[in-house]
């Protein structure tokens, strides 16, 4: 992967652009302009919500995704001794519930990785901290409503349009970043256990079955590498440029698009196998379902807000798409809704299984969370309902109920399923969000109105139909960008329609 | 700098357009955030209040360097009892503005708790005009 900017993982494809602008107008911050033939965007205004790559028809817009292909010998990623997947909860909804969650952990392990940490697992103690932090009496110091960190997207957005909203923001990680660092202490605590480090095959061996000659000091600690399976761009930036300033705990970014046929394929061979072997036996120990079946939910929407106030009488709302959030951000703005202890805000539409970067339509991708929440739920209830035969088919290819066996190279391959590692107080984000003023004209506030004086007159000669023809998603932005100095007004084809018009009359043509 | 406004009479999904257009206007001059914030709810306030009492109106806003004057004008019936109007909680909404989450009385002292300076004109068939100026510090 290149170095990524400061800002975004969006990328403009030149070839496969056409100079349409169908993401210009489609941009909720106006970050596209059609330039030179080819819709280039605006950095500082980029919040990586991917509504673009889900509009053009031309696939243009692209995601900074990194391949499988790194961990082959020679790419950027061989060099990781241990390989973690940290599949996103949104995985679990691109997948029907013909495969379990089980066999989907052990498709990513036939995809390469060594061991995987379970996004999901690192959701409930980030829920109990929240929760902790919903007690007004405890914490007034946190404006009403608190609002979600989990997406990117949303907090890339605050920065930019309601800075005044930051301090709502929950001052606590992401799942993914806390499932990094948790699966980086675990396989550490694992590894001094277990006395163990790697041999010039590749194998994990004990230290005490080394060859003698191969000393101490020669051996080199095993490096950990994680992996974000992801349903979005945003959490891409997220893990290569923190919005803070802290460094992520991960190293790679996959998106779920481009794993979907490898896993595809390999569940087809696990279901095809036995699954009551030791040796492919990878399960999830659900001696909670009911907890299991929050965790998951996080991937769908409203599924955070859920899990954030259970078993309390706390008040929440859970808003997803960007345009529906925009609307409750303004009214929180104009300081409404204080009633409200939690707020979800999710840029995606049904959530992060409605992600730019998913293979599976949204809505399905949210019925199948929803139907494996009702199926660990069922088993939480130990009641049996009609879907008795469902689950009979499941854990006849895959029973999630297998204890725990570790992978041939010693690494436990589910990681995330030991009570220690889950107790955790590493919760806490400690730096501030920054405001982003991407919108100001220039520093100097006699300048800006000079400018914004400037734009009104410009915006009055414009035609006002906010066609999009320009470059720019209407008038308005033309008219700032014109002030701006980055187009013309005859880049208004109305306007150029005119002037062409007045030279034949003059040319008497 | 002068904006004007439309705030139609009939249509509570708009109530509330012309602020967040302000909104944008602000981030662009860089007033800070806190400023812009106070002058989106003083507006937003008006807005609705428009709305609810007076069948719509107009707003129009000055912008000077370190001054942000907000003009909330109505044709409506005026406020009958302005010293009641500013009390917390009072207010005069019908129940069907009240279902709809806004008439908690919280309008008038709302706006007033942020702005600077606030006026009112009001009486019986003159309609209301509502002036808010609203200071931006200097230092910025």
């Amino acid at each position: 992967m290149d170095i990524p900017n400061r800002y975004h993982s969006v990328l403009l494809d030149e070839e496969a652009c056409k100079g349409c602008t169908l993401c210009v107008t489609t941009c909720p911050t106006e970050a596209i302009r059609v330039r030179g033939g080819k819709a280039r965007i605006m950095e500082e205004r980029c919040i990586d919500c991917g509504k673009c790559i889900r509009r053009c028809p031309n696939h243009a817009k692209k995601a900074r995704v990194d391949t499988l292909a790194e961990f082959a010998p020679g790419g950027i990623f061989a060099s990781f001794d241990i390989k973690v997947a940290l599949p996103a909860p949104s995985l679990y909804g691109q997948f029907s519930g013909e495969y379990s969650i089980n066999a989907i952990h052990r498709a990513l392990l036939e995809c390469g990785f060594d061991a995987v940490f379970p996004v999901s697992r690192a959701t409930g103690p980030i829920a109990r901290e929240v929760q902790l932090l919903l007690d007004r009496k405890r914490h007034p110091e946190i404006p009403r409503p608190i609002i979600s960190s989990s997406c990117p997207t949303i907090i890339k957005f605050i920065q930019i349009r309601f800075p005044t909203l930051l301090e709502h923001i929950v001052p606590i990680i992401a799942p993914m970043e806390l499932a990094g660092r948790l699966a980086r202490e675990e396989i550490a605590q694992f590894l001094a256990e277990a006395g163990t480090t790697k041999s010039r095959s590749g194998a994990l061996v004990s230290a005490g079955a080394q060859h003698s000659a191969d000393t101490k000091s020669a051996r080199k600690p095993l490096s950990v590498g994680c992996f974000f399976i992801s349903p979005c761009s945003g959490k891409i930036t997220e893990a290569l440029a923190p919005l803070g300033n802290e460094p992520s705990s991960v190293d790679g970014v996959f998106s779920m698009k481009d794993v979907h046929l490898p896993l595809l394929q390999a569940l087809q061979r696990i279901s095809a196998t036995p699954a009551d072997t030791p040796e492919n036996a990878l399960p999830l120990r659900d001696d909670q379902p009911a907890a299991r079946a929050r965790e998951i939910a996080w991937g769908r929407a409203g599924g955070e807000a859920e899990a954030t106030v259970n078993g309390t009488e706390f008040r929440y709302l859970a808003v997803d798409g960007m345009d529906q959030c925009i609307k409750i951000l303004e009214e929180i703005e104009n300081g409404k809704l204080e009633e409200l202890d939690f707020l979800e805000l999710m840029s995606c539409a049904e959530g992060c299984v409605g992600g730019p970067l998913t293979a599976i339509n949204p809505a399905i991708a949210k019925y199948n969370i929803r139907e494996r929440e009702r199926r660990l739920g069922e088993r939480a209830g130990q009641h049996h309902s009609d879907a008795q035969h469902l689950r009979d088919a499941e854990n006849l290819r895959d029973a999630e109920n297998t204890p725990i066996e570790p992978g041939s190279d010693g690494i436990p391959g589910l990681l995330g399923d030991s009570a220690r590692t889950l107790d955790c107080g590493q919760c806490l984000r400690i730096e501030e969000y920054p405001a982003r003023p991407a919108l100001l004209l220039d520093p100097d506030f006699r300048t800006a109105i000079a400018m914004m004086d400037e734009m009104e007159k410009i915006y009055e000669k414009l035609p006002g139909l906010d066609c999009g023809c320009c470059g720019a998603p209407n008038c308005h932005a033309l008219a700032e960008d014109i002030v701006r100095g980055t187009a013309n007004l005859n880049d208004c084809i109305v306007i150029l329609k005119e002037q062409y018009r007045e030279l034949l009359e003059k040319g008497g043509m | 700098m002068k904006y004007h406004y439309e705030v139609p009479g009939d249509d509570f999904s708009r109530a509330g357009n012309a602020s967040a257009e302000m909104k944008k206007t602000l981030q662009r001059l860089g007033i800070p955030a806190s400023v812009i914030k106070r002058t989106a709810v003083a507006m937003y306030e008006a807005e609705i209040n428009m709305v609810v009492h007076a069948g719509g109106g107009e707003a129009d806003i000055t912008i000077e360097p370190n001054l942000i004057t907000i003009e909330m004008t109505d044709h409506g019936p005026g406020i009958p009892d302005l010293a009641q109007a500013m009390q917390d909680g009072w207010s005069s909404a019908p129940d069907l503005v009240r279902e709809l989450g806004f008439g908690a009385g919280m309008g008038l002292p709302n706006m007033k708790r942020n702005s600077d300076e606030m006026t009112i004109e009001t009486g019986p068939d003159k309609g209301t005009k509502v002036t808010m100026k609203i200071h931006v510090p200097e230092a910025f």
